[in-house]
């Protein structure tokens, strides 16, 4: 009797919490407000290095004005060729994070200044991102697709 | 002793199916996916009533080189300005790749495209391109679009 208690008492709470989300909103809604500061800072240090860690390895990057890029190396080639020429002044604003399982997307808007290492004006750019992300094994959040575009007039700049 | 059993008999049901994901992914990904080509063949008919009505309410389109649309009534203004560029001709080449979350109510769509505008001089001028759309599975089971964004593998001025 005592086992057939027991064995309800399980069931019961498998029945009742087992049928819950699995999954922590908040905490993921945390986790993907940490990718854009660690993204913001990352630029801001110029390092691709810890740039490129926010991406999944077959990450699929769209800037504007060229093809797709995939894969990790490939991205980081991209930041590590900007960042030899130029400094970087990042902010986000996440206006936008919704978690959809196994991956979820933000929507951000963006300011940026780049200012040349060496000679020249600085130019800055402001425009808005979709980010879809991937649920990695370890539960941490990475960047799969990465797209944005401009809000200024074409080859315009503040 | 019968009532225990029965008990153990229901809650053993629930636990075991009553978890189980109710949703059929692979047939909502395939409906996201149709909404998907059915949005881009609007938009290679110019069909302004069939593109508009893909967008949920409140949605927001983010087009290149200008500020985010948000909102049916600045959509159609939007769309409606898009679709009288002169010489504008789009096509789809790839089918594209579609996505849906674990509860079925939420997905993305990627694609590619390829758009022909007239130059200043008149000339066509082609152009490939790549776009992300978010999609949000409505109450009546539709899915329609909430959010997509693209921009022109060319260069500034082609889009």
């Amino acid at each position: 009797m005592k086992t057939l208690f027991s064995i309800v008492a399980t069931l019961l709470v498998l029945a009742i919490s087992g049928c819950a989300p699995q999954v922590d909103t908040m905490a993921d809604q945390a986790a993907l407000g940490n990718v854009a500061e660690q993204y913001s800072a990352a630029c801001g240090a110029g390092d691709a290095v810890a740039l490129t860690a926010l991406f999944t390895d077959d990450a699929v990057w769209m800037p504007p004005n060229q093809p797709a890029k995939v894969g990790k190396e490939v991205i980081e080639e991209q930041y590590r060729a900007l960042f030899d020429q130029l400094t970087c002044e990042l902010e986000l604003n996440q206006e936008e994070i919704a978690v959809a399982g196994d991956w979820a997307f933000d929507r951000t808007t963006y300011t940026v200044t780049l200012s040349p290492k060496t000679e020249g004006e600085p130019v800055k750019d402001r425009g808005k991102y979709i980010n879809i992300y991937r649920r990695q094994p370890d539960g941490s959040w990475k960047i799969a697709t990465h797209i944005w575009n401009s809000d200024l007039p074409a080859g315009g700049a503040e | 002793m019968k009532t225990l059993f029965s008990i153990v008999a229901t809650l053993l049901v629930l636990a075991i199916s009553g978890c189980a994901p109710q949703v059929d992914i692979d047939a909502e990904r395939a409906a996201v996916l149709e909404a998907f080509i059915e949005a881009k063949q609007a938009v290679a008919a110019k069909d302004m009533e069939s593109f508009v009505s893909i967008f949920a309410d409140g949605a927001s389109r983010f087009p290149p080189n200008a500020p985010r649309v948000t909102g049916n009534d600045a959509i159609r203004e939007f769309v409606s300005e898009w679709f009288a560029a002169p010489g504008l001709a789009f096509s789809f080449p790839e089918p594209g790749s579609a996505e849906v979350s674990s509860a079925g109510d939420l997905g993305y769509t990627t694609g590619s495209y390829e758009v022909t505008v007239n130059d200043a001089e008149g000339n066509p001028v082609t152009s490939r391109g790549k776009v992300v759309v978010v999609w949000k599975k409505q109450s009546d089971g539709t899915w329609k679009a909430v959010l997509d964004i693209w921009n022109s593998d060319g260069p500034a001025a082609s889009e």
